[in-house]
């Protein structure tokens, strides 16, 4: 077919060719462009938001993470790590029992360890067993004293006897001593971080009313208690 | 006076002129068609390069907050672990045993007329009391305060006399068993 043929083909038919070519380019243009482009559009717009939330979200964070006093932090960890601590304390619990069982008056004639050792809702614990002679009256005061004392312990049994019409006997307690392991993970970057309500505030200003080394006060305040010279 | 209208043009000539006037007409529509086909395209086009910058940028963003998050790590790990601590003190700072309440509940509850040679509160907050009464009177009260008295009520669940025995003197050697309720 020459070009002149051409010609005289598209002139004559032309009404109907130049339709047809154009509707088949903008189906092109739709199918090929138009079309998917939107799709992803309309998807992305969505992963958009979702990336812009999260940049939101971790900027917050960061700003958050950032404006807290890390010393303070420590100060309020230390306080509530020697009210829970992640380890048994033996030496620190005895000498706090000792401590609170001589401020009422009672003297203590000893402090094991004992057999059971308990799991606690969230943690674990030991358990010491407390032998005391003194007043009896004072015993519900000692028992309250033990249970709100920053070391968290709990009255697990009680045993008391008293001489005939005397005021004071010998009581045994049992405490169980809690305790649990610090978690090796600290959270991932995404995960939302803890706010500390008006109660958790609350509950680190009564710590922090003892302060940190309560059970190092109680030990310092013992002191040595033997002999200066064993030998002597 | 009327106008005279002499059309002098041929026949086929007319009809080439209307079809020419007619593809003038689909040419210009077609045109317009494809014109506004190739700016959706290229609006289309040109939003999604704007969007995949945009992207592009908060993930610029993100990371950059996260590498200030991964610095901050140990204050994340202090902040979960102060405040898993202050959950685990809150649930048991002020909240006494079992024991502590049951002894505690006996000391304030019994008559000083009854002399109480032992007190023993297991690790199930159940209570054994050993103890003399002077009379029979006497007990009776220390019964009655502890499973009526107000603070009785809400933690006494049952009181067993488990022994009971009346020496010479008239002095009465008891024990009871109290359980704790729930």
């Amino acid at each position: 077919m020459k070009k002149e043929d051409l010609q005289k083909f598209y002139l004559t038919y032309r009404l109907y060719i130049f339709p047809v070519v154009v509707t088949f380019s903008c189906l092109v243009l739709i199918i090929l462009v138009i079309y998917p482009e939107t799709v992803k559009l309309i998807i992305n717009q969505k992963t958009q938001e979702e990336v812009l939330n999260k940049h939101k979200f971790l900027e917050v964070k960061a700003q958050t993470l950032a404006n807290f006093d890390s010393e303070d932090l420590n100060k309020k960890l230390n306080y509530v790590l020697s009210s829970y601590p992640g380890e048994k304390d033996f030496i620190s619990a005895m000498s706090l029992l000792q401590n609170i069982a001589t401020q009422l008056g009672f003297s203590v004639v000893s402090i094991n360890l004992g057999t059971g050792a308990a799991k606690a809702d969230k943690g674990q614990s030991f358990s010491l067993r407390l032998e005391v002679l003194g007043p009896t009256n004072f015993l519900p005061t000692l028992l309250n004293r033990i249970e709100n004392a920053t070391r968290i312990m709990k009255i697990s049994s009680v045993d008391t006897n008293s001489g005939k019409e005397s005021q004071s006997g010998t009581t045994t307690i049992n405490i169980d001593t809690l305790y649990a392991a610090v978690p090796s993970s600290g959270g991932t970057v995404d995960s939302p971080l803890p706010e500390l309500s008006q109660k958790d505030e609350e509950i680190l200003v009564k710590l922090a009313r003892v302060g940190t080394p309560q059970s190092t006060q109680a030990t310092s305040q013992l002191g040595p208690r033997g002999k200066a010279n064993p030998f002597e | 006076m009327t106008k005279i209208a002499i059309n002098l043009l041929s026949e086929e000539f007319k009809i080439a002129e209307l079809k020419r006037a007619k593809f003038y007409k689909v040419q210009t529509i077609g045109v317009a068609a494809i014109l506004i086909m190739v700016f959706l395209s290229f609006l289309t086009v040109s939003l999604r390069f704007l969007q995949s910058q945009n992207l592009k940028q908060l993930q610029g963003k993100i990371s950059a907050a996260q590498d200030k998050i991964i610095d901050l790590k140990d204050t994340q790990k202090t902040l979960i672990l102060l405040k898993d601590r202050l959950m685990a003190i809150d649930q048991y700072l002020d909240h006494p045993s079992k024991q502590a309440q049951m002894y505690n509940l006996v000391a304030e509850v019994l008559p000083k007329s009854i002399s109480v040679s032992s007190i023993a509160v297991g690790s199930t907050g159940d209570v054994l009391v050993l103890g003399v009464a002077r009379d029979g009177e006497s007990l009776d009260k220390a019964i009655a305060d502890l499973t009526l008295s107000e603070s009785g009520k809400e933690k006494v669940g049952q009181v067993i006399l488990d022994g009971i025995s009346r020496g010479r003197e008239g002095i009465y050697r008891v024990t009871f068993k109290i359980k704790p309720k729930g």
